[in-house]
């Protein structure tokens, strides 16, 4: 007597995750290869302020083109103070006559300008010392460290015055300042990637085969911290915006004429109780800036912890 | 614990005059003349000789350096270029007090709010209150202090008229009470506090899941049948609460730079206020002696807290 059989069950088929998807070869296209690379940054935390910040770039470097707007200095002095909603000027205009929404794009310009600058030049001389801070471990890099534990001690806001001051108020000044109280962040950040990197086998044998100190921080140590680096790179650049902000407040960034979105909030403090958005509407042009910044790097390092 | 003070000590002594002495750069190639403007209508030639002479104008720099810090070493700091031209320890004593007022309020807001919020993320085991715990610190942690401080300013004093927008009522002028003085001082105090609550949070959260996660005195815990509410009340924040030391430390110059902004947002009186006008009218004695001042604050600081992770912690003090 033989029992009845069972239907054996068919194995289910595997939901369609991006993992089980035919992976694209190359020979059908450089694109869609790329678009497969890219599957593990669609995610919403990734995409959304990504897309923000996308659209804060274009809003300041194409928005004044695009809108066809006035110049942020042009305005009418009869038209001072007008309530946002006015024909002509949707977000109103400030004591000048000036329009705020010309404003926030041609000081949205200034604002990642000069954050850009400041983290690039913070990222640039602060992984070169951190990197020969961690290779030449005897001499130079003791006096390194020493000398940027000086600049961490230092409150930065502080170091940026006295520079800001010294230099007199400008955009390349700001930049300097900023840039130069970043540079302890990256040192310290790429110090302690190259001493992790340095005893490793590879950089052991380039050493015993004769290459020279710059070749292997270059080829080899270089590499392999980048990806630490560049995320403290968006954490840094999230500083160096309020930074400028703050100094551009106390009248030490960038000087009037050329609007930022730190000395809108600056020069217009006095309209607090009667044109309160000259105030809002930066910070919030600043905030979301600054949140989607931090948001991507969270994005990036929660990826890499998970790796 | 004496030794590893001893060993501390040079490099201490190396970060303040590094401090100082770049601090005297820069004051030193800051542009505008100190004597005619020390001299103002009264001057002459012989006059300016004289002051030059008087102040150690014509002596080279490095000299010039060495002086200032004999002068600082034995408590004589000179005296502010600036009218009424007062003594620079009697500037930097007459601002201690709004400083300080203003960190001990910002680092006790800062520090409940963080350890609250974190264990309330870890504790209630709820992926949507830990992930809007999360959000607020990262909000938080977008907005310049200044512009917090504006719109909280906006909202209270101005929309909802319930602090007073000015941050400083000195507790012994006229009219003035310590009671008066801490209503005034407290709402800057917490507007800093917000400004750094998120750092010390994360840390502190990072910390209390890396202890339930991996330390064997949890499993025990755990073994035994304590809830999970209970380990990480009765175990976890207290052996936690050591890395809380750590991050105020670190956070103690960002803390500083904060400090800086929120006097000139309330008009506070304090040392920040002192060092941006030092700076800004080229005032170098009182720039110099404050500056040093606050950088020897953050050393100090740093090495108590050495020193008291050392005492709370058996594992590091027998390996220092």
């Amino acid at each position: 007597m033989t029992a009845p059989t069972k239907t054996p069950i068919a194995p289910r088929p595997l939901p369609r995750s991006p993992e089980t998807r035919a992976i694209p070869v190359r020979s059908q296209g450089a694109l869609r290869l790329w678009w497969y690379r890219q599957r593990r940054f669609r995610r919403p935390g990734v995409v959304i302020p990504g897309a923000v910040l996308l659209f804060m770039v274009l809003f300041s470097f194409l928005g004044p083109i695009v809108l066809n707007s006035p110049p942020p200095g042009t305005g009418n002095l009869s038209d001072y103070m007008l309530p946002m909603g006015s024909p002509g000027h949707p977000l109103g205009t400030n004591a000048f006559g000036n329009d705020t929404l010309s404003q926030l794009m041609y000081g949205g310009r200034t604002t990642l300008t000069v954050a850009v600058a400041a983290t690039a030049l913070g990222l640039v001389v602060g992984t070169v010392l951190g990197m020969i801070a961690g290779y030449f471990q005897t001499i130079a890099g003791p006096i390194i460290m020493r000398v940027l534990d000086i600049i961490f001690a230092f409150p930065d806001i502080i170091l940026a015055i006295a520079i800001a001051a010294y230099l007199g108020p400008s955009m390349i000044n700001a930049i300097w300042a900023i840039g130069f109280f970043s540079i302890a962040g990256f040192g310290r950040i790429s110090r302690a990637q190259s001493l992790r990197v340095v005893p490793m086998d590879f950089v052991v044998a380039a050493r015993s085969s004769g290459s020279s100190a710059p070749h292997i921080l270059l080829t080899h140590v270089w590499p392999n911290i980048a990806g630490r680096v560049f995320a403290y790179a968006l954490v840094g650049f999230g500083y160096a915006m309020m930074a400028e902000a703050a100094l551009s407040y106390l009248g030490l960034g960038v000087p009037l004429p050329t609007p930022s979105w730190g000395n809108i909030i600056g020069s217009n403090q006095a309209y607090i109780s009667t044109a309160p958005q000259l105030l809002y509407l930066p910070a919030i042009c600043m905030f979301a800036t600054i949140a989607c910044v931090n948001l991507f790097a969270d994005a990036i390092q929660e990826k890499r912890a998970s790796d | 614990m004496l030794r590893m003070i001893l060993r501390r000590l040079p490099q201490m002594l190396i970060v303040v005059l590094g401090v100082s002495f770049l601090t005297y750069s820069i004051m030193y190639v800051l542009p505008g003349d100190v004597v005619s403007t020390l001299l103002g209508d009264n001057y002459t030639p012989e006059a300016a000789a004289k002051l030059t002479k008087e102040l150690n104008l014509d002596q080279p720099f490095l000299t010039r350096y060495v002086t200032w810090l004999g002068g600082f070493v034995t408590g004589n700091g000179g005296s502010s270029l600036v009218p009424p031209h007062q003594q620079v320890w009697d500037l930097v004593g007459k601002s201690l007090l709004p400083t300080l007022e203003l960190l001990v309020i910002a680092e006790v807001f800062a520090i409940l709010v963080a350890v609250i919020l974190a264990v309330i993320s870890v504790a209630s085991r709820s992926r949507m209150v830990d992930r809007t715990i999360q959000a607020v610190a990262l909000a938080s942690n977008s907005i310049p202090g200044f512009v917090l401080g504006l719109l909280l300013i906006m909202l209270f004093a101005v929309q909802l008229r319930l602090v007073s927008p000015r941050g400083w009522v000195s507790p012994f002028g006229p009219g003035g009470s310590w009671a008066e003085n801490i209503s005034h001082i407290l709402f800057p105090g917490i507007v800093l506090g917000i400004f750094t609550f998120p750092v010390i949070m994360r840390v502190f959260r990072a910390e209390l899941v890396e202890q339930l996660d991996n330390e064997d005195y949890v499993t025990l815990a755990r073994l035994k049948g304590l809830s999970g509410t209970r380990v990480i009340f009765t175990h976890v924040v207290r052996n936690s609460s050591f890395g809380l030391l750590t991050v105020v430390g670190i956070n103690l110059a960002r803390l500083i730079g904060g400090a800086v902004i929120i006097e000139a947002v309330f008009a506070i009186p304090g040392i920040g206020t002192l060092i941006k006008d030092a700076v800004v009218s080229h005032d170098t004695p009182t720039a110099l002696v404050t500056v040093t001042v606050v950088a020897i604050f953050v050393v100090v600081m740093n090495l108590i807290i050495d020193v008291l992770y050392a005492v709370l912690d058996p594992r590091v003090r027998d390996a220092a």
